[in-house]
């Protein structure tokens, strides 16, 4: 359910894709003015596999995983929120609940998890319907790419 | 436990590297209650029953406000963290971003001992970066997770 009051321009930011399937993905669901990530879309929208569906968050696999991942998961939140400060005590109690048990499961022993959140045109989220990243780098890989989780973009005047 | 907690190499300043180089010395924790404020020279602007919240002593280059989180007992991994924890975490960032007027950024958490991971304290700790969009001579932010195996 999309909240009112949400500008539909900023739900998805094509621009801030990293691959041109992604952008292709990201563009269609900007044209048609649907969110990608609420419920309704995100099985037709969403490239990654759903691995789990908690009470408040769907655990997938990120569908296009940065470079120098070894596992990228992607929790989704079910309802339609674009600001960090809406999340409930027990929305953040069931997702660390979820990494806990994915780490766990998988044995995954450093990386990172991640959240970005704002409208602002120059922030580098995706799609602003809140998602956590969970990233277990490929350290062991002597071709493995740095990874760096990009949080906002450089001015264009500079 | 070992007793390796921070990584020199992944300072972003010859200070902060002192600051380091003294805790290996010592052999301690930074980020344990007991040694915290001793390392840390900000204030700390709220205090949870499982977290600390206070400012960023090196805040990353392009960040308006630059907060740390830093769990009160010593862990080190995600699968280390309690369902009160992570609910924790989250009221409290929501409480400061509403105080400090948070536009948007990054919630962030690096974990693990790993040479070719850029965490530098090993002690679970989040960060929370604003970053500050309206400098028009902003260079972007992004926080490093690991880099190149040498």
């Amino acid at each position: 359910m999309v909240e009112t009051g949400v500008d539909r321009k900023l739900v998805v930011r094509p621009a801030n894709t990293r691959s041109a399937e992604q952008r292709r993905v990201m563009q269609e669901a900007a044209d048609d003015g649907i969110c990608p990530f609420c419920p309704e879309h995100l099985q037709s929208r969403y490239k990654g596999e759903i691995l789990e569906k908690g009470a408040y968050w769907t655990l997938t696999t990120n569908g296009w995983p940065y470079a120098g991942s070894k596992r990228h998961y992607v929790a989704i939140l079910k309802r339609h929120v674009s600001i960090l400060s809406d999340l409930t005590d027990i929305e953040g109690a069931e997702l660390i609940g979820m990494f806990r048990r994915v780490c766990q499961k998988e044995g995954i022993t450093g990386g990172a998890m991640a959240i970005r959140f704002g409208n602002h045109p120059k922030l580098k989220n995706s799609i602003s319907h809140i998602h956590a990243h969970l990233i277990e780098p490929d350290v062991e890989n002597p071709n493995m790419a740095d990874i760096k989780f990009s949080i906002a973009k450089n001015n264009p005047n500079t | 436990m070992d007793n390796t907690f921070v990584n020199p190499n992944n300072t972003r300043s010859e200070e902060q590297r002192a600051v380091y180089e003294q805790i290996i010395k010592d052999g301690v924790c930074p980020f344990c209650t007991e040694n915290f404020l001793k390392y840390h020279s900000k204030p700390i602007l709220k205090e949870g029953a499982h977290w600390i919240f206070t400012e960023s002593a090196w805040p990353y280059d392009g960040t308006k406000q630059h907060f740390l989180i830093v769990l009160k007992r010593h862990a080190e991994r995600i699968e280390d963290l309690t369902a009160e924890e992570g609910a924790e975490l989250i009221t409290i960032t929501g409480e400061i971003i509403k105080e400090r007027s948070v536009m948007g950024g990054a919630l962030a958490m690096r974990f693990g001992k790993h040479a070719n991971l850029k965490n530098s304290v090993a002690h679970i700790h989040a960060q929370l970066i604003e970053p500050n969009v309206d400098d028009p001579n902003h260079q972007g932010v992004r926080l490093p997770i690991s880099k190149k195996a040498d």
